[in-house]
């Protein structure tokens, strides 16, 4: 009857230990192409236009990498890396959260538009492998209770107005997290009339979270940036 | 007596000062015979609530043969409610009767005299015929009032209804009434009482039934409260805190002074009124859970609440008729008091009612909402009475209800099981209506007071005339009173039932921690004092601040209460909050729009109403309130444009007895009408018929 007792028992516990300990488990992430020597072809071998030919070889723009893998393979190839810290600060993006802040925040997530894989990495911080309790990550049903605005998506035109307003109905103080490509710049649905091309044309945006999408524990590392327990990384990476 | 006949001399001088021409003079003419006779009537209850003063008078007309009045402190208290609650409405009332034509509005206004004038007088009412002759007096006021709006073809169903309820529980009462007289050899209503202990038990079970049910038409018991649903919706609004905060309370007093002393001599009558307290008492308060008019749905809670005082009267005198005095006692102080708090925060709320009625056009809570923003004042107070209905501390339906139930609970005293199990069923129906009461009286403050104005009139309200808040204001001082000073209505209360139990309950629930030893152990009063129970020793008039009820030796404490040190508490940790927060935050409040959940436009029918607050209740009891629904879709080709869904409730006492009332009395009249068929040959057989019939008969006498 109660196999499943026995069962867990057997296998122990899975979550992660990250931050505390690293987290090397395959298939947590993506990875992320590093800037390094290459040729303007190597760059432009990017369908999304995140390499870039430098002095020095090829830089690399992370709002835009969707790891699609091609600058991995072939005669000239960038180094790939299996990390996930990779949240970034925007200039204009405001210090981290005050210090009483740091054992737990409130989250209100919006889908301003999405695909919807960004909505299932974020399904995931929940889920018992990396438990975003233990780091003292709570989602909150209205922004009235908030101290974080997690926004997915490009920001479609039906979405502007709620956008704003949830931003607004937020309590001082407050954070803008965008997370994913099309919620840096528009990723593949760029400016349009449909499309406001990114949360920051919208309300102040003070961390980005490159992916497409970004694993949970890219978004589990953005939050605790939020509150200042760990630290952003660079958006544009030069060799 | 003195008081009261000078009561009645301004009640007629207000009445003729409505003859006067001056619309304005009139007016204020009125309002001042109204309030010298409400001071005159509650002078004269208060002397003989004191036992300073009492009457017998006894009239010998030659056709009306018996007609008596007599005066005593229980009598006393129900005139001064009725007082009170005339006193408090009748500003209101007068205000409202400005929008009818002049003379339509000074008839309201007489009838609305006559109406109170016969509130004391039944009170006072000594034997059989006095009674019968001011209970009619109060019928017809009640109808000519229903269906005053004769233009109204609801108001003149309504009115019919009423009166044909009303006829025929006064003619059952009437009835009982007689069987009693005859058992006991008088008229009088003192000597039936008195006669009680050696009626068969046949007599009882007749006289009990028949005019509990008779007098309960005004009560609002089950199933003869079938006219108060659509007679109170048809009444003009201004009149209800009347009609619901003191006439029902006439019937509570028939109960005591008709079926009283009965029941305490027989068990099982006594346990039908509990019964029949309790079923009224939940069906109530289901049945205003369904209701979205405010008139409506506080004319259901006040059959629910009737149906408490109602259950804890048929508890005490079962616990009489098991000899039981002080569980007795305690059952009808409770009886009475919820009855005193339920005149004080039903004639508030429905003065409330009636001034967002007026104010908004309309008193359906789905079209209303949001009248805090604009009327923080009246909000409030509202506010206030609906915390006070719904038994929350410190107010004092908490009181009533508490001691309710935990003079149920003294049913373990009693060993016989069939007993135990009534009292334990009533209580259960008594603990979930208390539970529902709450959640009804959240949906009416929240859905009227909050959110978004539903209708363009809710949202212009501005204004609520002095005339409702100032009652409101008085009302809610007097809810609290009532609430937190508990171990001073008590005495009062106890001293009311002690002729009809022989022990007054008052040294058994309030110790006498101020003025002498309380009656407890020297160790258990020592153990009390920590919490306050001899703060003010010496200095306030009262006899203690905790209700406490002891068992004697073996159960020192069966249960205790503070209300005025839980008052005390419930203040000071709430100014301590306002005081921290005025301290130590740094008060910075951010004013933002209403969160829609980020809607383009939020509609204010979008929004939370009371249909759907009460909901889950419905669907709960779905089986019981069996509601109609039909559905009617519009379609435009492929397209739904419309979906149409009306639900129908009808009330479970329409659907199980007056419908199939009516279908029987139809279904017989249309059997009846096969008579007349308009061929006069028949008509002269008819006569032939009933001229040999009669002949027979004439000769079968003569033999």
């Amino acid at each position: 009857m109660a196999n499943w007792v026995f069962h867990s028992l057997s296998r122990g516990i899975r979550t992660t230990r990250w931050p505390t300990d690293p987290e090397t488990a395959a298939g947590v992430t993506p990875g992320r192409p590093r800037a390094g020597v290459g040729s303007a072809e190597l760059a432009a071998r990017c369908p999304t236009e995140a390499l870039f030919p430098h002095d020095n070889g090829v830089g690399v723009d992370f709002g835009h990498c969707v790891h699609c893998q091609r600058c991995r393979h072939g005669d000239e190839a960038l180094a790939w890396e299996q990390d996930f810290t990779w949240t970034s600060k925007p200039e204009q993006g405001r210090e981290a959260l005050p210090a009483r802040f740091s054992r737990s925040i409130h989250v209100r997530y919006i889908d301003a538009g999405a695909c919807g894989g960004c909505m299932g990495e974020i399904r995931l911080i929940d889920a018992p492998a990396y438990n975003m309790h233990r780091v003292g990550i709570f989602i909150t049903a209205t922004p009235r209770d908030a101290d974080v605005l997690l926004v997915g998506g490009p920001v479609t035109e039906a979405m502007r107005e709620p956008l704003r307003k949830a931003y607004e109905a937020m309590p001082e103080p407050k954070r803008v997290v965008a997370m994913g490509v099309c919620a840096i710049n528009g990723g593949v649905f760029g400016t349009s009339f449909a499309s406001a091309g990114g949360v920051a044309a919208e309300i102040p945006v003070d961390l980005v979270i490159p992916g497409c999408p970004p694993p949970p524990l890219a978004i589990i590392h953005a939050l605790l940036a939020v509150t200042g327990r760990t630290e952003p990384a660079e958006l544009v990476e030069n060799p | 007596m003195n008081c009261i006949a000078f009561g009645y001399a301004a009640l007629g001088f207000a009445l003729l000062a409505l003859i006067c021409p001056s619309a304005r003079l009139s007016r204020a003419a009125y309002l001042l015979g109204a309030w010298a006779a409400t001071v005159l009537l509650l002078i004269g209850a208060g002397l003989a609530l004191a036992g300073a003063a009492s009457f017998d008078l006894n009239l010998h007309l030659s056709i009306l043969p018996a007609l008596g009045f007599t005066l005593d402190p229980l009598r006393g208290f129900f005139i001064g409610i009725s007082a009170a609650v005339y006193g408090l409405s009748i500003a209101f009332i007068t205000r409202e009767a400005k929008i009818y034509p002049s003379g339509h509005g000074r008839g309201l206004l007489a009838w609305t005299t006559v109406l109170f004038a016969s509130l004391p007088a039944i009170a006072l009412s000594a034997t059989v015929l006095s009674l019968i002759f001011t209970w009619e007096i109060m019928s017809l006021a009640l109808w000519a009032l229903i269906s005053f709006d004769t233009r109204n073809p609801n108001s003149v169903r309504a009115g019919v209804l009423t009166l044909a309820v009303s006829e025929a529980g006064a003619l059952a009462a009437l009835a009982g009434l007689l069987i009693l007289a005859n058992a006991a050899g008088s008229s009088n209503l003192a000597a039936i009482a008195a006669a009680a202990d050696h009626m068969s038990p046949g007599v009882i079970w007749a006289g009990v039934l028949l005019t509990f049910f008779g007098f309960g038409v005004k009560t609002g018991i089950l199933p003869v409260n079938l006219w108060m649903n659509e007679g109170y919706a048809a009444a003009p609004a201004s009149l209800r805190p009347l009609f619901s905060g003191a006439t029902m309370n006439l019937g509570v007093f028939t109960l005591w002074i008709v079926d009283g002393p009965l029941a305490s001599h027989a068990l099982w009558p006594a346990l039908v009124i509990l019964i029949v307290g309790a079923l009224t008492a939940i069906l109530g308060i289901i049945y205003a859970l369904t209701e979205h008019e405010l008139g409506r749905l506080l004319t259901q809670s006040s059959i629910e609440n009737l149906g408490v005082v109602v259950a804890a009267l048929g508890a005490g005198f079962a616990f009489v008729a098991l000899d039981k005095p002080i569980p007795a006692g305690i059952a009808l102080v409770a009886a009475l008091y919820h009855m005193l708090n339920h005149s004080a925060y039903k004639t508030l709320l429905f003065i409330g009612a009636g001034g967002i009625q007026s104010a908004a056009g309309t008193d359906d809570m789905d079209r209303l909402g949001g009248l805090m923003k604009h009327l923080p004042v009246f909000g409030t107070l509202f506010l206030l009475g609906a915390l006070a209905i719904g038994a929350l501390p410190p107010f004092n339906g908490f009181v009533s209800e508490w001691l309710t139930l935990q003079s149920l609970l003294r049913i373990i005293e009693v060993t016989a099981i069939p007993v135990r199990i009534v009292f334990a069923l009533a209580g259960a129906a008594l603990a979930l209506t208390a539970g529902l009461a709450l959640t009804c009286f959240i949906m009416l403050a929240g859905s009227t007071l909050l959110g978004l104005p539903r209708s363009a009139k809710a949202a212009q309200v501005r204004h609520i005339p002095a005339s409702a808040t100032a009652p409101m204001a008085i009302l809610v001082v007097v809810c609290l009173a009532l609430g937190v000073l508990a171990t001073a209505v008590i005495p009062v209360l106890g001293s009311l039932v002690a002729p009809l139990t022989g022990t007054d309950p008052t040294s058994a629930l309030v110790p006498a921690f101020f003025h002498g030893a309380p009656a407890l152990a020297p160790k258990i009063a020592a153990s009390l004092a920590p919490i306050g129970t001899q703060v003010g020793e010496g200095i306030l008039p009262l006899r203690g601040l905790a209700v406490l009820h002891s068992g004697g030796t073996a159960t020192p404490v069966i249960y205790a209460i503070s209300t005025a040190l839980s008052f005390a508490v419930i203040a000071s940790l709430l100014l301590l909050v306002w005081l921290l927060s005025r301290l130590l935050g740094r008060r910075r409040v951010q004013r933002g729009r209403v969160w829609d959940a980020g809607l383009v436009r939020l509609r204010p029918e979008m929004t939370y109403n009371a249909t759907g607050f009460a909901a889950p209740v419905r669907t709960v009891f779905g089986s019981l309130l069996r509601p109609t629904v039909t559905e009617h879709v519009e379609r435009h080709g492929a397209f739904a444009t419309a979906w149409h869904r009306k639900t129908l409730t009808v009330h479970i006492v329409d659907r199980l007895a007056l419908h199939p009332l009516m279908s029987v009395m139809q279904h017989s009249a249309a059997l009846l009408a096969r008579m007349q068929h308009g061929r006069v040959n028949a008509y002269a057989g008819y006569v032939l018929m009933a001229l040999v019939a009669v002949l027979i008969a004439a000769t079968a006498a003569l033999h």
